[in-house]
């Protein structure tokens, strides 16, 4: 499996997904060194208590995808009758994933249908609208990992100084979805008197990226401009759908 | 047009199982090399993503 989530992460970013091991032995631990040798997968320890392999109807070997409402899919497959060493059994696999995470975007507003349906109940929801009032549209808080229902839930872009060369740089800190997320851009822009805003993107560089694990589909990123901008300007992040 | 119809077909041909989500567990993290080690992991942690577990054990 480890090979399967390399060569996806090589092929393709636009589909961002996890994979997770689970031992299937409840109450030994004694083999799990075995099982992550060599891997980086997080590999859970089951237990008795939360016995997750039950939960989960699983059967010895077998992959569970879930999409992203943690919903399991249609197809399992077995990695015991569908043995990962045939090329072909790994294409399937692979296959499969993708599918699993294919960007849906039925009223093509940039913001995927399983984010309204989650919110929101349905996938019609204007792009533009601003169902909390705090000032941020749909598409800057599904962009931005911020929920759409609560004005206490505000998406930031937290703006610094690195003082890490001999001349300041400036670092620009916010949320972006994971995986190319059906062709979301995030441009930013500069500004000195607020008022005409231009796409500086082009000067700056991903400095540093920071998973969450908090549900929101989305990392804590960071950009660096490549050299100190001599005169003092506002700057912002703007979402864009494809 | 196209690209609602190609998502169209693509949920016809992997249909979603269950309606609800899989229950919530919380199992601890027991690769060393792995970002999460030592952490407690839910479903919920990856909800918005997709995710994908396999049960198996040393042999």
């Amino acid at each position: 499996m480890q090979q399967i989530f390399d060569e996806l992460r090589e092929e393709d970013l636009s589909h961002h997904v996890e994979i997770l091991g689970v031992n299937w032995s409840q109450d030994d631990e004694f083999a799990n060194d075995l099982m992550t040798e060599g891997r980086n997968l997080p590999w859970l320890q089951d237990t008795l208590i939360q016995n997750v392999r039950d939960q989960m109807s699983a059967s010895y070997r077998d992959v569970i995808i879930l999409d992203p409402l943690n919903r399991e899919q249609a197809i399992r497959f077995n990695l015991t009758t569908s043995d990962l060493a045939l090329a072909t059994n790994r294409e399937v696999l692979k296959k499969l994933l993708r599918n699993a995470a294919v960007f849906v975007d039925e009223d093509d507003d940039g913001i995927a249908d399983y984010w309204e349906q989650w919110f929101f109940g349905a996938i019609d929801i204007a792009g533009n609208l601003d169902a909390d009032n705090d000032g941020a549209d749909q598409l800057i808080e599904y962009g931005l990992g911020s929920d759409p229902l609560s004005a206490q839930s505000i998406p930031s872009v937290e703006v610094g100084l690195s003082q890490e060369v001999e001349s300041p740089r400036v670092t620009l800190t916010f949320r972006r979805r994971l995986g190319l997320a059906g062709g979301l851009h995030y441009l930013i822009e500069a500004s000195e008197e607020g008022e005409k805003w231009i796409n500086q993107s082009s000067s700056f560089r991903l400095q540093k990226s920071t998973r969450t694990f908090d549900g929101t589909g989305t990392e804590i990123v960071t950009f660096q401009s490549v050299s100190e901008f001599p005169i003092r300007k506002m700057f912002r992040v703007r979402v864009l759908k494809d | 047009m196209l690209r609602g119809s190609l998502s169209f077909l693509m949920m016809a041909i992997l249909p979603v199982f269950s309606v609800e989500p899989v229950s919530e567990f919380v199992l601890q993290d027991k690769n060393q090399t792995s970002i999460r080690f030592e952490q407690d992991v839910s479903p919920s942690d990856y909800r918005h993503l997709v995710s994908a577990y396999y049960f198996g054990q040393a042999s």
